[in-house]
């Protein structure tokens, strides 16, 4: 890693050259090398906190995820199969459901569901207004078309009222939230915390570099080096995902489980590519730095 | 005890599950490597002193897809699998527990994490539901597809709603940490009921 | 001025391609030395939930039913009758798989005639009436356990009587069955069915009362025997 700048040297100034060539250091390059590795180990991994921190520890993250995939209708979609084949074991008509569904803000419930998710205050589907509205369709459609009482019970209606709001809860419910639950809950602060860290210890690194360089142009050298490192392997990770098609492959119950999984990883895959567009845009704009800087210092000598 | 007989059900489910070989033009029918499989499905566990035998209808659904004309496992394949069938009862039987509660979650999930190399074997795949309702938890498909091979599914059913796509949720990463042996265990039945 | 000897390392772009890539390896190398024998359970784990393909959520379904000849009717003297075999070949069947229509159920005196699967699970009860995958097809010699949705394809077991002849039309053969017994049990018990009997027997069952609203825990079950039909031969 020695990268000395080599003075000129002018074979008529031999003699003179000769006593005030500085001495070609070892060390330091080599110093400097692990600095700069070592900034960029710590942005790689602040880049992969802050991904953390973007998508999977973020509400509105996972609720635009849902509003690009289409997971609403899908959802709507589903519901509507469940209570359909709920119907034809129970009585109720394919219209009745299919009318039933259609009255479910499902954009509501979900970011009901994932508000309250996300600020610890339920796991769980809230399924009051649907239980409540579900028996009451029911009570109307049995006045509306004067079914006899004879042919229902109440202990069946309740029954049923509880299949439906079972089929709603599967619906509705994203099931890993209930895993990811207890790793947001605990880790987020220590997330920040973490995140703190590296980014302080990154501005050390990088002001310990910098100032600690006789060589303006040298400073931006190992700067660049480790903007470049830490693009490369910021990407890496998510070329190695998309090339495989890994995300697609995943082995899902239901379509809108299916879409918004592969959309929601897809987008964070993607987040990535963003930071490290962000570190090769500072590798550009270090590597600019350098190459000014060094042909002054080349100048100069 | 039954409740454990499900464990190994889902085990030696799993397990006897064979892959279609991609040989064509096969008979239906049950070859003897296939046999040898069934037989030692039909072989009882020592659940903690008491001798169980897995319930019929897992072995019949065992039966039924080694009936089907594109499935023919080989001798070597038989021979994995009835060696880990022998493995995950070994191991089944040496936990000494008499009841599914007392089953930690790390052997849930070495219990299922076995089931799963079985079936790696003949190239299924053991779903887990975890949330699902029961009946509903445990799903044999061929890779990469939606073909039901057999599952935990109980024999009188809601007429069909609970197995639908509404009703199975998938357990996704939870799974990752208890996997599909709980489902048995979560669900054992009484002796005379059937969970639902 | 005489040519200088210059070797400004420093310039050569190289290093701006070769030593990122070198930190680049060593930093992935660390993170998977430090991060793998922690994580390969879950990866071990989660590798369960990926497949060699995409996912398939098309709900159609295969059907490989091709009906047979009719059985001729009892008494007849036409000269053409085809007499049905006794035995088929177990090779020669083609055993469906778990989502497929194979056959038709038709029960003339409930107005029944509805499509056969084999699976119970949401499309094949969508379609028609499906065997349990725990049990076995006709011919086989063992339980032949069929659901229906009592609103739709099994509406007409309302109808069911004792002596009702109950056919089932297979792509290797044609089946009788009569109607012995009638019963009302709760799902979940275990007396409705024997799934390890060792002889032909027809159950099928549906959500019980018919017609009524609501969602109850009992079932009706309609069992029948064997009349008429080929036997599989499972030694060929």
């Amino acid at each position: 890693m020695s990268d000395e700048v080599e003075l000129h040297f002018d074979p008529e100034k031999k003699h003179e050259h000769h006593h005030s060539r500085p001495k070609r250091s070892v060390v330091k390059p080599i110093v400097y090398g692990f600095m700069s590795f070592m900034l960029a180990f710590v942005l790689f991994l602040l880049t992969v906190c802050m991904v953390i921190r973007l998508t999977l520890f973020s509400s509105d993250f996972m609720i635009g995820s849902m509003a690009s995939c289409g997971y609403y209708s899908m959802v709507k979609d589903e519901l509507k199969d469940g209570l359909t084949a709920l119907g034809h074991a129970s009585g109720l008509p394919d219209s009745f459901c299919a009318e039933f569904v259609e009255t479910i803000d499902f954009r509501q419930v979900e970011m009901n569901y994932i508000v309250s998710f996300y600020s610890g205050s339920s796991t769980l589907v809230d399924d009051t207004n649907f239980k409540q509205s579900f028996r009451a369709a029911i009570d109307k459609y049995i006045e509306d078309n004067n079914i006899d009482k004879s042919k229902t019970t109440e202990s069946s209606l309740v029954n049923l009222v509880d299949k439906a709001t079972d089929i709603y809860i599967d619906n509705v419910s994203i099931p890993f939230f209930s895993i990811l639950a207890n790793y947001i809950y605990k880790l987020s602060g220590t997330l920040n915390v973490i995140m703190m860290v590296l980014v302080v210890i990154a501005v050390i690194i990088g002001l310990l570099i910098y100032f600690t360089n006789e060589y303006k142009h040298r400073r931006h050298r190992y700067l660049c080096y480790a903007f470049i490192t830490s693009a490369i392997t910021a990407a890496i990770i998510p070329t190695i995902v998309y090339v495989s098609g890994i995300v697609a492959k995943v082995n899902l119950g239901t379509r809108s489980i299916y879409n918004l999984f592969v959309t929601y990883f897809s987008s964070m895959f993607r987040y990535f590519y963003y930071f490290a567009g962000i570190y090769l845009f500072l590798a550009i704009i270090t590597f600019v730095f350098f190459r000014i800087a060094y042909g002054k210092t080349a100048k100069h000598h | 005890m039954k409740k454990f007989a499900k464990v190994i059900a889902a085990a030696l489910l799993a397990a006897t599950v064979a892959v279609s070989t991609a040989v064509s033009a096969l008979a239906a029918g049950i070859n003897a490597d296939e046999q040898r499989i069934l037989n030692v499905l039909d072989t009882t566990a020592n659940l903690n002193g008491n001798p169980t035998k897995i319930p019929v209808e897992y072995y019949n659904q065992a039966e039924s897809y080694f009936l089907q004309s594109d499935v023919d496992i080989s001798k070597t394949e038989a021979d994995e699998i009835i060696k880990k069938i022998n493995d995950v009862k070994a191991y089944i039987e040496s936990i000494g527990v008499s009841k599914w509660s007392e089953l930690s979650d790390s052997q849930i999930q070495k219990i299922v994490g076995m089931s799963n190399d079985v079936v790696g074997v003949i190239d299924l795949e053991l779903s887990y539901y975890k949330n699902a309702a029961p009946g509903s938890k445990v799903r044999v498909t061929k890779k990469g597809g939606s073909t039901n091979v057999g599952g935990d599914d109980k024999p009188v059913k809601d007429t069909g709603f609970e197995t639908g796509a509404a009703a199975v949720t998938v357990a996704g990463l939870g799974a990752l940490l208890i996997t599909a042996a709980g489902v048995y265990l979560v669900n054992a039945p009484k002796k005379e009921k059937v969970v639902e | 001025m005489s040519k200088r000897k210059s070797s400004h390392r420093s310039m050569n772009g190289k290093n701006f391609i070769i030593l990122p890539i070198i930190f680049s390896l060593l930093i992935l190398g660390i993170c998977y030395a430090v991060v793998m024998p922690s994580a390969r359970t879950f990866i071990k784990m989660g590798s369960l939930f990926f497949s060699d393909s995409e996912k398939n959520f098309s709900n159609d379904y295969n059907n490989i039913f091709v009906p047979v000849a009719e059985e001729p009717e009892e008494g007849t003297s036409e000269v053409s009758k085809v007499e049905e075999p006794k035995t088929v070949p177990l090779s020669s069947i083609e055993y469906p798989k778990i989502g497929e229509q194979f056959g038709e159920l038709i029960i003339e005196d409930c107005q029944t005639d509805v499509k056969l699967f084999f699976g119970d699970g949401y499309v094949e009860l969508n379609n028609g009436v499906g065997i349990y995958a725990g049990s076995f097809i006709p011919g086989y010699g063992k339980t032949i356990m069929i659901a229906g949705h009592n609103c739709t394809f099994f509406n007409g077991l309302k109808y069911a009587k004792v002596g009702q002849k109950v056919k089932i039309r297979t792509s290797y053969g044609n089946y009788t069955y009569e109607i012995t017994d009638i019963q009302i049990k709760n799902a979940k018990d275990k007396s409705a069915y024997d799934l390890a009997a060792q002889t032909e027997n027809l159950i099928m069952y549906t959500c019980y009362p018919f017609d009524a609203l609501g969602f109850y825990p009992d079932r009706y079950f309609v069992y029948g025997k064997l009349v008429s039909g080929p036997v599989i031969d499972k030694k060929s």
